[in-house]
């Protein structure tokens, strides 16, 4: 309660910064906490301030007997590089004279109507501002004194970049005092799939032999209002959505900017995140020389779940791209993912795939009966074939008996089981798989009982050097996505079966339902034609925006390194 | 349903013998007079990029022996460029296979795909397509077969297993490497000597899949050569992962 009032009081100071309180409450974001709500933030409660000069933020106030917020990370704020007024300029780039601005960092400072003079130093591209203008950074300089008798002082700070750091320093003039107070740009953060999903989003297509009709039909019965469909026509039959774009944001306790990674791959679907993202609120961002190669995608970069490794926590979780010597996305991106810390990313190999996508062999569903919260799903040849050695090898496969590009030339259970070529290729992915999951089991710190195998066989592509991609649907290419607040996984239709109108008699389903969660509800969705055969599958084909957790400066503060403001 | 497996049959069996060529010509004339919605979707169709980007013709209604006739028909007269034939050549079913004389005929790229036909499906025809694959000018034909004739131990000549023989040898390495694979899945008989001097070969890829070969053609003899063993300061990956499994109790 003290907290709400004092968020209140704050906001009302401050209208010179013109900023939107309400945008703080975005549908789906996660509220930041406020000094003495339970999150317990520092300490046991500031000491009395009596006359000091203090400098209130929202995580608190800052004084010389009191510096807990003001230590780093400190005064948190998000890189302003949205455009608030569409004016086609970036906000960072008017200095300031952007209206309804909602991007700084807040903070007022209390005079106790004394002189007190500022010093900001660290990163260029930090700038402050207080109700007549830009005071400090750039052309403003590095001090600033305000006078005597002045009041109270509304201060923001700007900042250019993620992850920028510098000290503000305050120095009560007439007492000889100062404290420094930590001034840090949000690093990008990526979502993983313990947040609560808040739009899916497919392209749909439907022309002759092609059609995704079915799935799109499944995610609207599901989802409703929350799945949204582009139209294959306007993106050139681009159906990979999750390899254009991925999502991920910067957050403090005063502004929220929502990222879009745009990925360097610019096939089809270009222009899709232009298209529907780029408004107030909202950056679209990538890194390096606009030459991609199949590594460069979006179903090549994922996000873990929270992890504890070696006794390092990542409450963000840490992201995946797969590479391997020679063959990896490109520098420039990793560099930059590398930069934000945070989610500290290492590379599995994923170059034995054709796609070559880490989303086509692992990922992750959460599981609150699970040590961790979750499970992380792998791929799993040898289950494969005792789902296939447990039916009936009689089993005529439709799906799978037509050749070229509708099916893979396999009439039953019992010609599968036969294929010394395919046992050949299998035992290789095996080896390979075992290798992955014992790499994934050292860079998330994962036990047996994390782990959840999912039955799989792949074959090899033909015109891929020997690569290879799901033979039967790959069902770790799924979905995380909340139906009515409970997570829901979408996932491909195995076919397994002689009836593909029922799914009941499909052994591979029943087997997946048996090793997964009961608390998730799984819908399996004919993803055939469109994906399967065509190197993907469910997720491939989807994309998910999430509800982000405001905390980093609480709980990531410990995987950022220190530049030294100062 | 009985119509269409004895236009399948009808079809596919013209396309393994005599002319092939005049018969498609004629077939696909009179199907297009027949059928002229199935014409206009496959002489109007265009490609997609698959995930990986490669372009492909999806469809389930593809594989009516109908459209199979007019793929053949646009990829042998239609005008399209090799990427599309390519595309065109792996939309085909095993039983509209083009005969390999024909094949020889087309591009690199496209013989490549044509090839596959013959991954599955065939006897004397894919014996002669896989001879002659083999022994290919082009290094991306010779690839493809060499990677794909693993795929058919029942194929079996002297032309073959020679031309098997020097794809070992083959100035490219990914035709040593799938040459070597392919000898250990066909267990070919002498295949442990023919494919042991390549545990020294200068691609870390092919070392890789020598050491597999041999471990699957003779595992126990495998494990007491001392080549193999001394392999085990290979820094590759592709090395490490094979000597793991040859090795490993």
């Amino acid at each position: 309660m003290q907290a709400t009032r004092f968020s209140n009081i704050l906001c009302l100071s401050l209208s010179l910064a013109l900023i939107g309180c309400s945008e703080k409450g975005e549908d789906g974001l996660v509220a930041p906490p406020m000094l003495g709500s339970d999150t317990g933030e520092p300490g046991e409660g500031p000491p009395i301030q009596g006359d000091s000069i203090v400098l209130e933020t929202t995580r608190g106030p800052i004084y010389a007997d009191y510096l807990d917020f003001g230590e780093f990370p400190g005064l948190v704020g998000v890189p302003n590089l949205d455009d608030d007024d569409e004016d086609g300029q970036s906000d960072w780039n008017q200095s300031g004279d952007v209206s309804g601005d909602n991007d700084f960092a807040l903070a007022t400072l209390q005079t106790q109507d004394r002189a007190v003079r500022l010093e900001l130093s660290g990163a260029a591209g930090i700038r402050i501002y207080d109700g007549s203008g830009m005071i400090m950074g750039d052309s403003a300089g590095s001090t600033y004194e305000v006078m005597s008798g002045s009041g109270d002082v509304d201060l923001r700070v700007e900042y250019a970049d993620f992850m920028l750091q510098g000290t503000l320093q305050i120095e009560d003039v007439e007492r000889g005092e100062s404290f420094d107070v930590a001034l840090t740009a949000s690093p990008l953060l990526f979502n993983h799939h313990l947040q609560a999903s808040k739009e899916t989003m497919s392209v749909s297509v439907n022309g002759p032999g092609y059609s995704n009709a079915d799935m799109m039909g499944d995610y609207e019965a599901a989802l409703g209002d929350d799945f949204f469909a582009a139209s294959g026509g306007d993106y050139e039959y681009d159906v990979w959505i999750q390899d254009e774009i991925e999502f991920g944001y910067a957050t403090s306790p005063d502004a929220h900017l929502n990222v879009i990674f745009d990925m360097l791959r610019d096939r089809g679907l270009d222009d899709f995140a232009e298209d529907f993202y780029e408004k107030p609120g909202w950056i679209i961002v990538n890194w390096g020389d606009f030459w991609a190669s199949s590594l460069d995608a979006g179903g090549n970069f994922e996000v873990s779940p929270p992890v504890t490794v070696d006794g390092v926590h990542y409450p963000y979780g840490r992201v995946y791209y797969g590479g391997a010597p020679g063959y990896q996305p490109g520098g420039a991106t990793q560099d930059a993912v590398e930069s934000f810390q945070v989610q500290k990313p290492f590379m599995p190999d994923s170059t034995w795939l054709c796609v070559g996508h880490v989303d086509e062999f692992t990922t992750t569903i959460p599981d609150p009966t699970a040590p961790k919260g979750f499970r992380f799903v792998i791929s799993d040849t040898r289950s494969g074939w005792e789902v296939l050695e447990g039916m009936d090898h009689s089993t005529a496969l439709p799906k799978y008996s037509p050749g070229g590009y509708a099916g893979h030339s396999l009439d039953s259970v019992g010609e599968m089981l036969e294929d010394t070529a395919l046992i050949n290729v299998n035992e290789e992915v095996q080896d390979i798989l075992d290798e992955q999951e014992a790499l994934f089991r050292e860079e998330l710190g994962l036990d047996d009982e994390d782990i959840l195998y999912i039955p799989s066989l792949f074959e090899e592509v033909d015109e891929c050097g020997g690569t290879v991609a799901a033979l039967i649907p790959g069902m770790a290419n799924l979905v995380v996505a909340d139906v009515e607040d409970q997570p829901t996984i979408f996932l491909a239709d195995p076919f397994l079966r002689s009836d593909v109108s029922d799914q009941s008699t499909d052994a591979m389903i029943a087997e997946v339902r048996a090793r997964f969660p009961e608390s998730l509800d799984l819908v399996f969705m004919d993803d055939w034609d469109v994906y399967h055969m065509m190197l993907g599958e469910v997720h491939c084909g989807s994309n998910v925006n999430r509800s982000a957790p405001r905390t980093w400066w609480e709980d990531a503060g410990h995987l950022i390194s220190q530049e030294g403001g100062r | 349903m009985k119509r269409l497996f004895l236009v399948s049959l009808l079809f596919s069996t013209q396309a393994l013998g005599g002319d092939f060529k005049g018969d498609l010509d004629r077939d696909a004339d009179r199907i297009r007079v027949d059928h002229p919605e199935i014409a206009a979707r496959v002489d109007g169709m265009s490609p997609l990029k698959n995930r990986a980007g490669m372009l492909a013709f999806p469809g389930g209604d593809l594989v009516d022996p109908r459209a199979q006739v007019l793929i053949q028909d646009r990829l042998l007269d239609g005008g399209d460029d090799a990427l599309v034939r390519t595309a065109l050549a792996y939309a085909l079913d095993d039983a509209h296979r083009i005969p390999w004389a024909v094949a020889a005929e087309l591009e690199p790229k496209v013989r490549a795909a044509l090839i596959s036909g013959y991954k599955k499906a065939g006897d004397a025809d894919a014996l002669a397509a896989f001879e002659s694959a083999l022994q290919d000018e082009s290094l991306v034909v010779r690839v493809e077969a060499a990677r794909l004739i693993g795929y058919r131990p029942d194929l079996v000549s002297e032309t073959l297993l020679q031309g098997l023989a020097s794809a070992l040898s083959d100035q490219e390495a990914d035709v040593r490497r799938f040459g070597v694979r392919s000898v250990s899945w066909r267990q070919d008989p002498g295949g442990f000597d023919r494919v042991e001097p390549l545990l020294g070969d200068a691609s870390a890829q092919v070392r890789g899949a020598a050491v597999r070969a041999l471990g699957k053609l003779d595992r126990e003899r495998a494990a007491a050569l001392p080549e193999l063993q001394a392999l085990s300061s290979d820094a590759d990956p592709r090395v490490k992962r094979s000597l793991k499994r040859v090795l490993s109790p």
